[in-house]
């Protein structure tokens, strides 16, 4: 995330904490809708700082929020992200890479340190550590979930049914992808411990590099 | 009332009329549109349309202190702006007079009062 727009996001952080209860459950949600669309997180820090202040200046009036936005917010919102332009397909694109870096950096630093354990342990492959097919594919099927989650909580932030959800699904699919990391034991690479410590470096400094770029 | 649907078209260039003489922050044109008769239309509908114009270039935002305590974003007409408005007012006028035309040509409005207003009786 750009520097402007780190700024912008801890003065939100800041100018939020005067609402009431009420217009912060509110804000919460437009925000986390907001998050859902193609509109670049500049853009949606900007949104929220006006929505911010527009609640702020209806709680000093006596309004309620409703007065102010109008009975639907989600109806509020769509003609937010319909008045601004949509961040290109290139842009999303890299902004889903870098989404993806952090993400993998993450598991591939919890399988290092993983493998480091096992070696002071004295068991696995230990100086050499194994990557597996099973943990290769749970580690991918992690990232699409956690990016279907997130993509889910954004489109139905108004939905008073949200907390349904298909949770019982995830769950399958996460006892899957434990079950294919646990049996599924055919190695795909076997790395000795710095040049995999190198490799989850540089995943992570490719994150930091494309993160200081994009929003 | 006016239904909102017919709003639609013609908010956003009453919204650049209203900001014609001077700066207003969002509640503010809210409630010069209500003032000049268009019913209440709530910030969060003028907002979208203000995001749009400052977007095209027909206005300009600008953000200053208020006394009852947040800042208040500002909207100022750009010479665009006034050039869209111009447009707007020629386009109203257009579709003013046809209806106009066609109501005074159908047999008047239904209503007497109106009808009397409008065309000063058959």
């Amino acid at each position: 995330m750009r520097k402007k727009t780190k700024q912008l996001l801890e003065e939100n952080n800041r100018l939020e904490e005067a609402l009431s209860e009420e217009s912060k459950t509110l804000l919460t949600d437009m925000v986390v809708y907001l998050r859902g669309s193609r509109i670049s997180t500049w853009e949606q820090e900007q949104v929220r700082r006006d929505m911010t202040q527009m609640l702020l200046d209806a709680q000093a009036r006596g309004d309620k929020p409703e007065d102010v936005l109008g009975p639907d917010p989600k109806a509020f919102c769509d003609s937010v992200i319909e008045a601004l332009p949509p961040t290109s397909r290139w842009v999303s694109l890299l902004t889903s890479l870098r989404d993806g870096l952090l993400s993998a950096s993450i598991l591939a630093a919890i399988w290092l340190g993983f493998g480091i354990l096992e070696g002071l342990l004295g068991i696995g492959s230990w100086p050499r550590l194994t990557l597996t097919f099973g943990q290769l594919l749970a580690g991918m099927g992690l990232i699409l979930i956690s990016c279907g989650i997130v993509y889910w909580i954004c489109r139905s932030s108004f939905s008073s049914n949200s907390k349904k959800g298909p949770w019982v699904l995830i769950f399958l699919l996460l006892f899957a992808l434990l079950c294919a990391g646990t049996f599924l034991s055919q190695p795909v690479a076997t790395l000795p411990v710095p040049l995999a410590a190198c490799g989850v470096a540089t995943l992570f400094v490719l994150y930091k590099l494309m993160d200081s770029r994009l929003d | 009332m006016i239904p909102s649907q017919m709003l639609k078209g013609t908010l956003e260039g009453c919204v650049l009329a209203v900001l014609r003489e001077e700066e207003h922050y969002g509640y503010e044109i809210s409630q010069r549109l209500e003032g000049y008769g268009f019913g209440r239309i709530p910030e969060g509908t003028v907002y979208p349309l203000l995001l749009r114009l400052e977007k095209r270039g027909s206005i300009t935002a600008s953000f200053r202190a208020s006394p009852e305590g947040p800042q208040r974003k500002y909207y100022a007409l750009t010479e665009l702006g006034r050039e869209e408005l111009a447009e707007f007012f020629h386009h109203y006028l257009e579709l003013n007079r046809a209806v106009h035309q066609l109501i005074k040509m159908t047999g008047g409005y239904p209503d007497a009062q109106e009808d009397e207003a409008a065309f000063g009786g058959k």
